[in-house]
């Protein structure tokens, strides 16, 4: 993954463009290990060699887009290249003029290496010989990843860095698991072995009869893993400008001033870890901290400048699916340490799974509780809770339920892998929500 | 340089080699509110070489297709494989990768010429304008997708086959406000393997003029109410019920537990295959990949494995799981050849293709008029399942209430929740061929790392008892 090869390709695409034609290329590669394991072993190990190039042609108002392999081999991918500007240039001889078209800018240069890559062929061992006799499944996932735009308005990114990611559980016997993530740049032995450790005591309290809890309500503890989930689905038609103008934004409500949100809630988007590169796409650069909603007040949706077009406002540079790159719910004031006596009586909820949107309009959630969740009395775990369905709008568990955020907030690393490995990472801390509604018994 | 050549060239010791290459292109038109976005070409192509040594596979992927760019791969896959052997799971054999020969194409009526297939972008635009037939409608959109995919397949032991797919998809939503209450009404995404004839202008434009008086119709609809009634469900929400509570509780990798940190397990277990009564005697559901149209027809899964039909479920008794000759080896469970991989840059997994319910005998008709309580559901807006495959809740974008054997009003809203096999013992009517229509999904995710792959689901409407029902709003 040359970034020399990826110049000199691009460059030369550039300097065949015809007056009047315009064009953006932007670049998504990676070099990557993956392997899937179960029961302590190796289900699957692959190695995937792999770049994307999506190249935007202009020529008299008309937009035409076309993604291609790249391989970093100059003349394989030139060809390719120079190909796909030609198919570009007569399916925009056809196509009616974009009324919302964004032409390229150059909003500036960056550049950002990786640094020392991650020795990725002793992480499998290191990974699994701590684990050896445990029911241990999950996925390890290394290597390096490119993101990269450049333009003929002479725009120039390169965003580079070397990553890995353990997401893993731990089963007993009677078929309870805990689940843990462990990423980063650099593997540190004790850090992971002190994961694992505290993983292996949570599943003890798993070999413990499970409690059937009947539906209702219920005072309920959200683990920063079960909140991130409660936060990804906002990607989903939660905070997208295009959404809210269809009518189908979850947060309508809270835009249009119909609900409120508690003041205990902030959402924002925080660049500032410099895992995800700023800059969008088509290269436009997002602030480094975009606050959402700022003590239950909403401030932004993200919005691209594609919409920004469309519905004469002003962009913030979101990206074209105008999903968040960066969240971070801010912390609370609750004692993390001691979030068990926060809660007193309720679920702890360590997971969620499955999530959908049941009634949009109304901010409903739905989904399940998975891995390792807990009925507590007076801050003691009394017993595993069988996995229940829960229905609830955001806003009452970011509303008037919310009982509060803990002081401490964990980074989670993004660890997609549909199609290429995701970059970025989420910020939440733990939940405490009042009567908070589950749908079917445990 | 074509794949026989390259896998001579591939210089390595193992006991069995084999390369697939996948090549594809997508064209995406899409136009909302009137205007198209812009045209959305993709092209994609690479190949993964997959090793067998010492009863462990490796695989290593690449998108340079050059002798060199394979032999790199091929090495990468053998050091890979030698620095895991101390943690092999199973001791593999070359079986599991029979020898294979021919080809697979999918029937079609007609291509368009590419000087010709600029008439799409027009037909989208015109669906899209023509979706708003009164001011009450705030939004509209609609899609056309064409997909070109060829797969080919050597190996060392003897195959080579090629398949070239042609896939089509169309979609197209109209949003409708009337004071504070917005509705959403989509066509359910039809989609099928063929030709240009899909994109048929007559009956999209239908499609698009229906679903779009249906919008407006929502916005002045009851909320669906709440309790336990007998639920109708049309093939546009019954394919994902099929494919969520049917479909993955039978992949052979979810219930040998790989699939455990990601998608989840299942509630079936090796035992059950044979004897556990899935549903009612009426429940018959085949892996069918001869369905003529349908999205995920094939001769051959991605280690080469020849299709055949077979019921997975026969008169509401598990017969078959749904895994690859690996996971069958391991679990000494019978299987369907359906180890499928998303593209050339991921190891194939245990998946879903055509898994259909076979028609029964009744009408539309005589399963509404045989209703005397009920609620009959369209078209799937929501959903949501556990990590078992047992707990589910579904949403649908239109409802109507059956009462005494007719249809009396229209209902906004509609959601159903249950549990797995009592839901599918509920089945009290089988519609028949009349009521048989073909729909999938383009994008079934699961698997670590995770892969998208389109799979075929046709069924006829179905009638089930005594099913929890609510609708929306505050809870």
């Amino acid at each position: 993954m040359n970034q020399k090869n990826w110049h000199a390709v691009i460059t030369k695409l550039l300097n065949e463009l015809r007056e009047g034609e315009s064009l953006a290329v932007s670049l998504a590669a990676e070099d990557s290990l993956f392997v899937r394991m179960t029961q302590a072993k190796v289900r699957q190990s692959s190695e995937i060699e792999q770049g994307f190039a999506e190249i935007s042609f202009f020529k008299n108002n008309r937009n035409v887009k076309f993604t291609l392999p790249f391989t970093f081999q100059h003349d394989e991918d030139l060809k390719v290249a120079l190909n796909a500007l030609n198919r570009c240039r007569e399916e925009a001889e056809h196509f009616p003029e974009d009324p919302f078209i964004q032409l390229p800018v150059n909003d500036g240069r960056f550049q950002q290496v990786a640094g020392e890559k991650i020795s990725r062929y002793t992480l499998t061992e290191q990974c699994l010989s701590k684990v050896k006799g445990q029911d241990f499944t999950g996925l390890l996932a290394a290597g390096e990843m490119v993101r990269a735009n450049m333009n003929s308005s002479g725009l120039e990114q390169w965003f580079e860095t070397s990553t890995f990611s353990v997401d893993f559980s731990f089963y007993t016997q009677n078929q309870q698991a805990v689940k843990g993530l462990y990423g980063g740049r650099q593997w540190q032995d004790q850090d992971y072995n002190d994961l694992i450790s505290r993983k292996l005591l949570q599943l003890d309290y798993l070999n413990h009869p499970l409690k059937t809890l009947e539906k209702g309500k219920y005072r309920t503890y959200f683990s920063p893993s079960a909140v991130a989930g409660l936060l990804q689905i906002l990607s989903w038609r939660g905070v997208s400008r295009e959404a809210y103008q269809r009518g189908d934004c979850a947060l309508k409500k809270l835009v249009d001033r119909e609900k409120t949100l508690s003041p205990f809630f902030s959402l924002r988007e925080n660049f500032s870890s410099g895992e995800i590169p700023r800059f969008n796409e088509i290269g436009e650069i997002a602030s480094e901290l975009f606050p959402l909603i700022e003590q239950g007040d909403y401030k932004n949706l993200l919005c691209s400048s594609r919409s920004a077009k469309e519905y004469s406002l002003a962009s913030n540079f979101a990206n074209s699916s105008e999903a968040l790159r960066a969240p971070e719910i801010l912390s609370g004031t609750l004692s993390s340490e001691n979030i068990m006596k926060e809660l007193g009586t309720g679920l702890y909820v360590s997971h969620l799974h499955y999530l959908n949107w049941s009634d949009i309009q109304q901010g409903r959630i739905t989904g399940m509780t998975r891995f390792g969740c807990f009925w507590i009395e007076n801050g003691e775990i009394v017993a595993p809770v069988k996995d229940m369905r829960f229905d609830e709008s955001l806003y009452h568990f970011w509303g008037q339920g919310l009982i509060g955020f803990t002081d401490k907030a964990e980074t989670l690393p993004e660890i997609g892998t549909y199609v290429q490995r995701d970059l970025g990472t989420l910020k939440a801390p733990g939940m405490l929500v009042d009567n908070f509604t589950f749908v079917s018994a445990g | 340089m074509n794949l026989k050549t390259l896998l001579s060239s591939v210089d390595i010791k193992v006991d069995w080699i084999g390369l697939r290459k996948v090549e594809e292109k997508t064209t995406v038109r899409r136009a909302r509110n009137g205007n198209l976005d812009p045209l959305a070409i993709s092209y994609d192509k690479g190949i993964m070489v997959e090793i067998l040594m010492d009863g462990q596979f490796s695989y290593s992927g690449t998108n340079d297709l050059s002798a060199e760019g394979v032999q790199k791969a091929a090495e990468r896959a053998l050091s890979q494989l030698k620095r895991l052997q101390d943690y092999r799971l199973f001791p593999f054999e070359s079986a599991v990768r029979p020898c294979s020969t021919g080809t697979y194409k999918t029937p079609i009526k007609y291509i368009l010429e590419s000087s010709k297939a600029h008439s799409l972008n027009e037909l989208t635009l015109h669906i899209s304008k023509n979706l708003r037939v009164d001011d009450k409608i705030i939004n509209t959109s609609a899609a056309m997708i064409s997909i070109e995919q060829e797969i080919s397949f050597i190996s060392s032991n003897g195959s080579d086959f090629t398949q070239h797919f042609h896939q089509r998809a169309f979609h197209c939503s109209a949003t409708a406000r009337e004071g504070s209450n917005i509705q959403t009404r989509t066509n359910g995404f039809p989609l099928g393997q063929g030709g240009d004839e899909f994109f048929d202008a007559d009956r999209l434009s239908q499609e698009a003029s229906r679903i779009a008086r249906e919008a407006i119709e929502l916005t002045q609809a009851e909320e669906c109410p709440a309790g336990l009634y007998d639920l109708v469900l049309t093939p546009d929400q019954l394919y994902l019920q099929i494919h969520e509570s049917i479909g993955h509780p039978l992949e052979l990798d979810r219930i040998l537990g790989d699939e455990r940190n990601y998608a989840g397990w299942s509630f079936i277990k090796p035992e059950d295959f044979g004897h556990l009564q899935y549903g009612s005697p009426l429940l018959n559901v085949t892996f069918d990949p001869f369905v003529q149209g349908e999205f995920a027809s094939y001769q051959y899964d991605d280690t080469g494995a020849t299709a055949e039909r077979h019921y997975l479920i026969k008169e509401g008794v598990l017969q078959r799981g749904l895994g690859s000759l690996e996971s069958q080896k391991r679990s000494g469970i019978p299987g369907v050849s359906s180890s499928r991989a998303s593209s050339w840059n991921r190891p194939p997994i245990d998946r879903m293709a055509n898994i259909n319910i076979e028609h029964g005998s009744s009408t539309l008709a005589e399963i509404i008029s045989s209703t005397e309580s009920g609620i009959l559901m369209k078209t799937n807006k929501s959903w949501s399942i556990d990590d078992y495959r047992n707990k589910f809740q579904f949403g649908c974008e239109y409802g109507q209430l059956i009462e005494n054997g007719k249809i009396t009003k229209t209902l906004k809203n509609p959601n159903y929740r249950g549990v797995t096999t009592p839901f599918w013992h509920g089945l009290k009517m089988v519609g028949d061929a009349s009521t048989f229509e073909i729909h999938g999904n383009l994008y079934c995710g699961k698997g670590e790392p995770n892969q998208i792959i389109r799979v075929g689901h046709a069924t006829p409407a179905c009638l089930f008892t005594g099913v929890e029902v609510f609708g929306g709003g505050a809870q």
